[in-house]
Formats: C-alpha cells, structure tokens, sequence
C-alpha cells in the first residue's frame, strides 16, 4: 500500500502539450478517479504514473520513493504496480492461470506458492472454474477479470486501472463495478482508474480528479464534486448539468428572451448559468416550448427549447407536460459562474 | 545498454556485412572508365526495360495468384488446406531455373508437350514466359505472409459482415481482403526484387527469345565477362537495381500504409472459417486444378523427363539417373551441409530481421533506413553479391598478439562467409516478416509483462514475441527453402572440400546432365515434403483454432 | 552481451603461431604446402586425379576451388582487385583470359619437361602457360536431322530456323567459337545466322539439351558433352565441320605471386604426365595434349584432332584478348534484330 504525488507533472510529443503541470495526491488506500474527456491527458498521466512513458518535467513518487523525476527513471517492473489495460492485454498464448502466474514467476516466487496465490486471484474475480481455459474462449467480462486478476495477484502497492469498464455492455458494467468496489473494500489497495465515464467515477472513487486539456480543472470527492463544482466544465461533465450562456438582469437568468427568475441574488452582467436537470421544476403554465418528454422509468426527462438552445429537466410525470404544449419553470437551486473565456 | 550502444550493435553488423561488399562494388564502378557512359548506354536502357516488364509481371502474377489463394486457404473451410498450403509453398524450396526447364520442356514453341499436344500456342521463349516462370517461383512470397497475417484476425469482423447482408464472397472481399492487403503488398514487391536479381531463369529463358530479352542480371554477368574493367563496371550496372529496388519499396511502402491495423491486442480472437457453403466442391476443383498446372506438372515433367534415357525425349524410360544419384555419397554430404547452413541462415535472418524491427519501432531513427539497406543485397543478382564479400573479405584481418601469436579473422575459404552470404541475401525476408508482425501486435502486451515485473526485453520475449510466431515462422521458411538450393552465391564463395546442393545442382546443369539435376531437385522437393509433414505432424494443434 | 560479442569474434578466429616451421617457403628440393587450384575441370576428374598427385607429391595438400571458367575468372578478378589472390595455379578453358593475364604479367614462366611432346601451338612461346588438355566445339545433330557439312553452312537455308548456339557473351566456350567462325568468315557472320533463325541458349548444356530434345535440329557444343549424352543413349549424331572444329586449349598457368613454386610446378608435371593424361582423357571425355594418348571414347588422339581443326595461329590470342568486347557487342547486336 502506498501514497501517489504527482508534482507539476508536464509532458508533450513535440509541440502538442499532453499533460500541463499536475500535482495531484492519492492517499494510501484510496481510490482516485480521472475523469476526462478523451484525449484531456488522463490517459497519458497513468501510463506516467505506470513507468510506460517518461516525464518531461515534475516528479512522482510512489509510497515516498520519487520514482520518476530529475533524480531518477525507476522502469515500470520494479514500481511495484498492477494495471488493467483497456484492451486487457491478456496473451492469447498463456491460459488464464498462466496470464495470471506471470507476475509470480516474476517475483520468483515457488511453484506452491505460486499455485495458491494463483487460486486465490482467480478465487477473488470468481475464475476458478476458467483457469485452465485459452483466452480465446472467453468473453468481454471473464477477459476482464483475468486482467484484474493478473494484475492483483502480485500484491502491488497501487492498482491502475485503464478505462476498466468501457468495453463491457451495461449489466456487466454494473456487476464489475461492483465487484472492483467489494475487491478494494477487502484489499484496501491504493487504486487510480482513468474513465471518461461519470458514473463510473462517481461510483467508485474517493476522490475524483477532472482533467482537461492537460490540466486538473477539480479534485474532490464525489459528493463535494456533485455539489461544488468549481467550474461550468466540471458540472456539466458531472451529473451532466444544463450549461448555458446568458446574462443576469435584475436577478434573474436571460436567454434567447427567456428570464428565469433565481433563486438566488446575483449581481447584473454576462454570466455562464450552470443548472442540474433535477434542481428545475416545470409549471403548468409559462411560455417555454416543450420540445420532448422521455419516460426514463424513475423520473421522466424534459426537453425544453430556450431559443434555439435545448434544456434537460428531470421531474414527475406531469399529465399538463405534453410535447407542443408551453410549460413554465421555476428554479430551485442554480450556479452562476462568470462567462468564461472561449 | 544505452542507446547509442545499442543501435551500434545492431547498426554494425549490418553495415560490415551488407552495405561495405556493396559500397566497395559501387564505388569501385563509379570509378572505373567509362561507368557513366555504360550506365545510359541504350543497350543498358534496353536490359533496365526487360527487366522492368519482367519483374512487373512476375510481382503481378505473384500477388494476383497468391492474395486470392490466401484468402481462400486462410479464411474459407476449404478442404486439405494444409496440403494445399505446403503444395503452394513449394515453389519456394526448388530452384527457379528447374521450374524453368519443365516449362522449356512443356511451352517451347517447336516441340513443347502443350503445343504438340494440346495444340497450343504459348512461348515459353519472351517476356511474358519469364514473368510466368518467375511469378510462380515467388508465389510463396506473396502467399505465406498472407496466409500469416490472416491468422490474427477474429472471425467476428467476417460474422459482421454476413450479418450486414455480405454474401460469403462480399465477405472476402469486404473484410478478409483489406487485412491481408499490406503483408500481400510487401510480398509483391520482394516478388520484384527477387525477379529482378534472378539470373537462371531470364537466362535460360531469355537468351533464347528471338530476339533475346536482355535483362539487367545477364547484362551485368556479361559485363564482369569482359574482364580487366568488367568487374567494376558491373558494379555500376548494379546501381540501376538497387535504384529500381528502392523505388518499388517505397512504392510498396505508400501502398502498404494504408489499411495497417492492430490486431493482436488481447481481447482474444475466434477463429472459426467462412463456410463457402454449395461453392466447396467446384472451388476444389479449381484450386486443384491450379496447383496441378502450375506447381506439379512442370515438376512432374521434369520427373518424367529424368526418368528418360535421353533428356527431354520422351520415349524410353530408365532409372539410370535416380540409381547414380542415390548411390553417390557426395549427395547425402551435401544435403546435410546445405540443410545445416538453409537453418543457420534461417535463425539468423529471423532474429536480425526482428531485432532490427524491433529497433525500427521503438527506436526511431537511423533504423527508419534500415528497410532499404537489408533489401539491396536481396535486389541485386547473388554472383554481384558474391562478388562484393569477396572484394570486401578476401583478405584476411590479422591481430598479432605479443608479436608471437596472430588472430586471424579468415571469412574466406570457410562454410562462415556462405553463412554471411546467405544471411544477407535474405535479411529482407525476416526483416519484412518481422515488421508484418509487429505492426500488428498491440504495445499493451509488452506493457502488462512490464507492469509484471518483466523488465524490456523479457517483456519483449514474454508478451509480443509469441504473438509474432506466425509471420516469423513464414519468414523463417521462406529464407531455409531460399538458401537450401541456392546455387549463385554457393558457386563463387565454396570453400574447398565442401558440397552444397546448389553447387551440386550447378554441376550437374553444367555437366550436361540436367536429368541428374532434375533428380536432385525432385530429391530436395521430396525432403521439402516430408520435413513439413514432420512439422505439421509435430505441431500441437490449438484448441479450437 | 559485450563479452558475448567478444567470444563470438573469437570464435570466427584462427589463431596462427609464428614458428619457423610453419607458413614459410618450402625449403629442399621436394615440393611440398598447401597449393591451392582454381579450375573449371569436372568435379569427379579433379577426385580423380587427387591420388595420381598425392602419390606424386606426396608432401603438397591442393585445395580445389571448383566453378566454371567464367567463375573462376569473376572469383579471381574480385580476389586480384581486393589486394590478391590465394590462387598458385589455374586451369581453366578461357585462352583469352590466360593471354590477358599474361600481358598484365601475372604469371610466372614454367615449361614442364613433361611438355616435350607437346604440339609448339599448344605452350605459349614464352613459356607464361601450357595447355593440359583440349575441348572441342564441334557441331551435333539430331538423329533424323541432315548433318551440316561445316560451321558455314549453318547459315545456308537447309537449316533454316534449325540451329541453335550457344551464348557468346555469357558462355568462355561460345565465345571462342565466335571469335574463330568470325574472324574467317567477316563481319556479316553472326547477321547471317541470325537471318537464318539460329537461336542462341545459354551454355553447352542448353544447346545439347535443345537439340536432345528435338527443338532445334542442329547445335554447336563441346565434343565432351556430345560424347558423354551420346554415350548414355542421347539420340544424336557428332558432326565434324570440314571447315574446322574449334579447339579451346585448357590451359595450366601459375601466379607469380605463388609461394610453393616447387609444388606448383610439380602439379603441372603431374597433369602433363602420362597418368595425367590419362584421367583428363578417360574421365574428362576430352582429349590430352600428350601425342601418345589416344582421344576421348574412341576418338583418335590429339594430333588427329589438330588436323581436323583451325590453328591457333600467333596473335590470335592477342587479337581475341583485345577485341573480344568487340566481338561481343557485334554478336548481340546482331541477335538483338
């Protein structure tokens, strides 16, 4: 079990700048999200952390050693880490218990040690009965968790994880997620996953780090994330809030010739209103078009047309929310940051 | 090791063995009378054109006969494949010019048994009877990469395409097609290369069209004829090939860009084949019937022809021929000579071939270069090769040691240099086999042995080399079969008191006694057989594969 | 690695103690060292004379480098331009090559005693090279095919697209046929043959072949080859040109730069002795330069071959050394129409 930092962590391929001076902790035994769109430099700053690719400037230390920095290059096999690969990466050469051996074989570790480690890897991804099996005959999950287990069954101080969940269709996603959950409860494994996924991230972590363009815009906890975000990009990346550009008269929201009366008081200017689909309430009456109504099982989405700009709003199925018809909305709560700079 | 040592190690051996005997021809021709008015001389332009058409040709019978038999072997529930297989892959192992003499003795226009017989008109005797000949000795070029890389393809892309409504052929030609492309491109181009350094077929062929069809490989045998100066101008003659190789690589290249996909990452591949449902019978017949004409019956022809009195007479039959082979010890010698010196020259080819890809891919440059460097010695003609090493060789090099005791570094005269010899040659062909591969394998393989605890190169061994086995294993064949029977090289850089098959070959080619050689050769093609029966047989098959 | 690296070189090492024993000069008069040959005889001819030497010199271990004329001329032109060759001795069937070498002053003068006999157009007058043994090119048919009275007629319409010859750019033996065949008959000569549908194969073997096997009528090859195929049963026929065969000396010269001198010598005795000769002629179907051996398979000896053939006449090699490029590009241009 070890502590992560990354301090002022940069790198580029030629001109084109990846990763722009991150600093960022993972306490030990926690699990840490990074959350991006693709291409944002989540990816490339697990491969940093991994040894795969060399930093330009910064430093990281793992568990207190640097192990990447000025003073010192330590090569991804002696880091101590485990890592599941987007692709999995699981030879198609080796049976799962061979796929799983090979971090033991490694280590050097004896032919009966080795096997009862192997058996309880493949125990903890629940793969006793495939360990013999070729890759080949597998499925998207069990591949899944041969990778997890390989990468767990040699102790590392730090798990990585590489969009672990991205190619599994949704109910093997849910139980997978499940299953990292219950793995990191019982082995408290200090964990860093990259998922563009905001569900994914929300679920797992203790801590999610949102990154754009090569630099960390927010890390927090899921909760403070969900509830402070600290920039129209965060919020409409998590919990996918409506983000929308207007301006703020006499305390209220306009857009399009809509006003939106808020909740709150907020000075008159250009602003970036930042609105969470569940924090607006439809009224029978009002002059908003009302372009869609999806019935989503729990809730039912709404889809309404400020101008020529769509707005989501989550509610009960309301008997007066008819497509065609005009709706009026009342906020509850809203976050109004100044316009940003695009 | 550093960097620097590194692409040191890997540069030298490469630039002793393979660039210095060609840079000493090169510029050695340069300097000698008259080079550059040689190289324009118009019956120089006129050997550059037969051998353009030619190797063109050939290339394009190559590709056109060996992608769509990949395929079909590859991808389709074709019956016997493997027979097949191994029958297609035999052009590889038997000398070029023996397939030659049985299309001599099946197409010459006076008495050849498909004009007399068939009432045919065909002329082995011109461009088009070179480029046929030569297009079918360098089928397995084109055919074993592609069998290769289409190993590596999970039978889901097909499933795919038969579900979108793509009938079995759509499906080949939608999907299997697109993925064998690149490896079948670069087949065909050393199909070229190796057209245009062949010397025994457009002579044999050639010398007798009316009128001859000059090539720049007899020209240049011609010219180191003249004596005195010939040598070196022959040297310059060789520039034009290295010229045409370079430019139908990077041609290659440009083609082959496209298309290059990942598909060895570890999601695991089903490989299941393409049922060409009611079409299986009639597409036996027709593979049959090509691998009949095109593969067995000029060997068969020269079978029959040896088992003659009287070479190329069909009339009274004799084992005379196989009875004096078979009881000359000097045969059973030179098979185990040759075969030791095909596998060294295999090993070494592969594992060059490899690591330089390996360079080539992780560590840029100067190894970008490299492609071209290891394809020259395998575009020019073996003799101007063979000449080169021994230009660059035939002296010894000596380190003397307490003014007592020399070192001497004696390629010449030794079953070493024919190892050199042969390993260059062929270099392209492991170097090609190896980037194939490569390309296709996923990094994160090597990176999850990595993350292990394996360090870089037994990450390397590990987690991408046994994904590679396919490509370099056709690599690894075609560069044995290639040096089994070589005969140029094997004539000029024999050491004494050695036999080798080519050599023998020759001499009995040029001992009047082609039936001899066409017994040899037949011998050859039978211990082909049974070495890749033996290896088939030995094989562990896969589960479900 | 580096160590591996270092191992490997010495591997590929000989190492050579400097001791007076070793490596210098023979000293006495027997000869005795390591003698390396190049020559373009036959593979089982050569093993065959390997006890006739070994008895005669019991103390000189030759080294055989075995290859065609033409290869043996490429090998040893690449070896001469890279600082020298290992070669003591040669024998090939190229006159022209060893009258080059002779300008060029690479050969050292031996007149075997064992030459007595031989005919004076056979030794070259400065003593640079003597000849050991004599092919002939000679014309063959097939059986059922009318034979052509000399070389000349191979131009005339009875044989009409029925000739086949050999390469004379590619093949030492053709091309001396067609520096003699030109040389009497003009310029127009290869033209002629040419207009008269002569195609031209490779080598001797190809034209034999071609003329086994019926695609062409008539052919002009070595009389050893013609000898041996008709031996074995090959449906053909010799035909002896009124106008003269062509003999092709194979000729034994040493390199001046030899170091066992002694051993070369004596190998050249041996070749010119009677035993000797007698392997070249019994096992080489060619005939022997000692007037007291008779001809290959029958035929008679050498003197009788001489009457039968063109002289070598004084600066004929000379003239075929300088002009042969000349000679060769008008043969191609000729068959190029």
């Amino acid at each position: 079990m070890a502590a992560v930092t990354l301090e002022a962590v940069h790198k580029s391929y030629g001109k084109n700048h990846i990763v722009r001076g991150v600093s960022l902790t993972v306490a030990d035994g926690s699990f840490l999200s990074l959350l991006g769109p693709s291409g944002c430099g989540k990816t490339t700053t697990l491969r940093m952390i991994a040894g795969l690719e060399r930093l330009d400037s910064g430093r990281i230390a793992i568990g207190g050693g640097e192990v990447d920095g000025p003073a010192a290059h330590v090569p991804p096999e002696r880091r101590g880490l485990g890592m599941v690969f987007q692709s999995y990466a699981v030879w198609p050469h080796r049976t799962v218990a061979e796929n799983v051996a090979y971090p033991l074989e490694r280590q050097g570790l004896n032919r009966s040690e080795r096997d009862a480690r192997i058996r309880e890897a493949l125990a903890q991804v629940r793969l006793e009965a495939f360990a013999d099996r070729q890759p080949h005959a597998l499925s998207g999950g069990q591949l899944q968790r041969v990778a997890l287990a390989r990468a767990l069954v040699g102790r590392p101080k730090v798990l990585l994880l590489d969009e672990p969940l991205s190619n599994l269709d949704a109910a093997l996603k849910e139980e997978l997620r499940a299953e990292i959950a219950a793995l990191r409860a019982r082995l408290g494994t200090t964990m860093i996953a990259v998922t563009h996924d905001q569900a994914e991230a929300l679920a797992l972590a203790d801590q999610v780090a949102v990154m754009r363009a090569g630099v960390l815009e927010q890390v927090a906890t899921p909760q403070a994330l969900y509830a402070e975000p600290n920039s129209p990009f965060v919020a409409g990346f998590v919990g996918g809030a409506n983000v929308l550009d207007g301006e703020v008269r006499g305390g209220a929201f306009v857009l399009g010739g809509v006003r939106l009366e808020l909740p709150t008081a907020v000075g008159d200017g250009p602003c970036t209103l930042v609105l969470r689909p569940e924090d607006a309430v439809l009224e029978p009456t009002g002059t908003l078009p009302l372009a869609a109504r999806l019935f989503l099982g729990a809730t039912t989405e709404y889809r309404l047309q400020l101008g020529d700009v769509a707005l989501r709003v989550l509610g009960p199925p309301h008997p007066f929310a008819q497509p065609g018809t005009t709706v009026g909305l009342t906020l509850r709560a809203a976050r109004v940051f100044p316009r940003e700079l695009r | 090791m550093k960097r620097s040592a590194l692409t040191a190690a890997l540069l030298a051996p490469l630039v002793i063995f393979a660039l210095l005997p060609l840079a000493v021809l090169v510029v050695r021709g340069l300097r000698s009378p008259d080079a550059w008015g040689l190289l324009v001389d118009p019956a120089t332009f006129a050997a550059l054109r037969g051998t353009t058409i030619t190797s063109a040709g050939a290339a394009a019978i190559a590709f056109g006969l060996g992608l769509p038999l990949g395929l079909l072997l590859g991808r389709t529930d074709l019956p016997w494949s493997r027979a097949w297989r191994a029958l297609f892959a035999l052009p590889a192992a038997v000398p070029p010019f023996i397939f030659a003499m049985g299309w001599q003795l099946l197409a010459n226009p006076r008495t050849g048994l498909l004009n007399t017989a068939l009432h045919l008109h065909v002329d082995i005797y011109s461009s088009t009877g070179i480029a046929f000949v030569l297009g079918l000795s360098a089928l397995p070029l084109v055919l074993l990469p592609t069998l290769a890389s289409l190993e590596q393809v999970d039978a889901a892309w097909e499933e795919a395409a038969r579900l979108a409504g793509a009938g079995p052929w759509r499906t080949l030609r939608d999907v299997a097609l697109p993925l064998a492309l690149p490896a079948a491109g670069s087949g065909a181009a050393l199909a070229f290369l190796s057209s245009a350094s062949a010397f025994g077929v457009p002579y044999l062929l050639g010398v007798t069209a009316s009128p001859p069809i000059p090539t720049l490989t007899t020209r240049i045998w011609a010219q180191v004829l003249l004596g005195a100066h010939g040598l070196d101008q022959a040297g310059a003659l060789a520039l034009w090939l290295l010229g045409l190789s370079t430019l139908v690589l990077a041609l290659a290249q440009r083609l082959g860009k496209r298309g290059r996909v990942s598909l060895a990452s570890g999601k695991g591949a089903r490989r299941t084949r393409l049922p060409l449902g009611p079409s299986r019978v009639a597409v036996s017949a027709t593979t049959g019937l090509v691998a009949f004409v095109l593969v067995v019956l000029p060997l068969l022809v020269v079978v029959v022809a040896s088992l003659q009195k009287n070479f190329g007479t069909f009339d009274a039959f004799t084992t005379a021929h196989w009875a004096r082979l078979s009881h000359d010890t000097r045969t059973l010698g030179a098979f185990g000579q040759s075969a030791l010196l095909a596998l060294g020259t295999g090993v070494i080819v592969t594992g060059a071939g490899l690591a330089l890809a390996w360079a080539r891919s992780r560590l840029g440059q100067p190894f970008g270069a490299v492609a071209w460097l290891a394809a020259w010695p395998y575009a020019i003609p073996g003799t101007v090769l063979a000449l080169g090493l021994i230009l660059a060789f035939s002296l010894d090099t000596r380190v003397v040691l307490f003014d007592s005791v020399a070192l001497v570094l004696a390629l010449m005269n030794t079953s070493w240099l024919l190892l050199v010899a042969f390993s260059v040659r062929h270099l392209a062909l492991g170097l090609r086999a190896a980037r194939d591969g490569l390309e296709r394998v996923d990094r994160s393989l090597a990176e999850a042995a990595r993350l292990s605890g394996a360090n870089r190169l037994r990450a390397f061994l590990d987690g991408t080399l046994p994904q590679l086995r396919g490509p370099l294993v056709a690599g690894f064949t075609l560069a044995v079969l290639a040096s089994l029977t070589e005969l140029t090289m094997a004539t000029l850089l024999l050491p004494p008191g050695t036999d080798l098959l080519g050599t023998l070959l020759f001499e009995l080619m040029s001992y009047a006694d082609p039936a001899g050689a066409a017994v040899l050769a037949c011998a050859v093609v039978a211990v082909v057989l049974l070495g890749q029966a033996a290896i088939a047989a030995a094989a562990p098959r896969k589960v479900a594969s | 690695m580096r160590w591996l690296c270092a191992l490997l070189l010495l591997a590929g090492c000989r190492i050579e103690r400097v001791s007076p024993s070793a490596g210098a000069a023979e000293g006495g008069d027997e000869p005795q060292g390591d003698l390396w040959v190049y020559t373009s005889m036959y593979r089982h001819v050569v093993d065959a004379l390997d006890p006739v030497i070994a008895k005669a010199l019991p103390k000189v271990k030759v080294h055989w480098f075995q290859g065609g004329s033409e290869k043996v001329m490429a090998r040893l032109e690449a070896e001469l331009a890279a600082g020298g060759t290992q070669a003591d001795v040669v024998l090939t069937s190229d006159p022209f090559f060893y009258q080059r070498f002779k300008d060029e002053g690479r050969w050292l003068r031996y007149v075997s005693p064992n030459a007595v006999r031989v005919s004076r157009q056979l030794i070259d007058p400065d003593g640079a090279f003597t000849a050991v043994r004599l092919s002939t090119m000679v014309m063959i048919r097939g059986k059922d095919a009318a034979a052509p009275e000399s070389f000349g007629a191979l131009r005339e319409p009875p044989f009409k697209d029925q000739v086949a010859l050999g390469d004379a750019l590619t093949s030492g033996t053709a091309f001396t046929w067609a520096v003699f065949t030109e040389s009497a008959r003009g310029d127009p000569w290869f033209r002629m043959l040419r207009l008269n549908g002569a195609r031209v194969a490779g080598g001797n073997a190809a034209v034999l072949q071609k003329v086994q096997s019926g695609e062409a009528k008539v052919g002009v090859v070595l009389l050893e080859n013609a000898l041996k195929a008709k031996a074995e049963g090959a449906p053909i026929e010799i035909a002896w040109p009124a106008d003269g065969a062509v003999v092709i000396p194979g000729d034994a010269a040493i390199f001046s730069t030899t170091r066992h001198r002694r051993a070369a010598e004596g190998l050249i005795d041996v070749l010119l002795s009677p035993e000797g000769q007698d392997v070249i002629v019994r096992l080489g179907d060619m005939h022997g330069v000692d007037p007291r051996a008779a001809g290959p398979r029958g035929e008679p000896g050498v003197e009788g071959l001489l009457v039968r053939s063109q002289p070598w006449t004084e600066g004929m090699r000379e003239s075929g050394a300088q002009t042969g490029e000349q000679v060769k590009r008008r043969f191609r241009e000729a068959f190029s129409q």
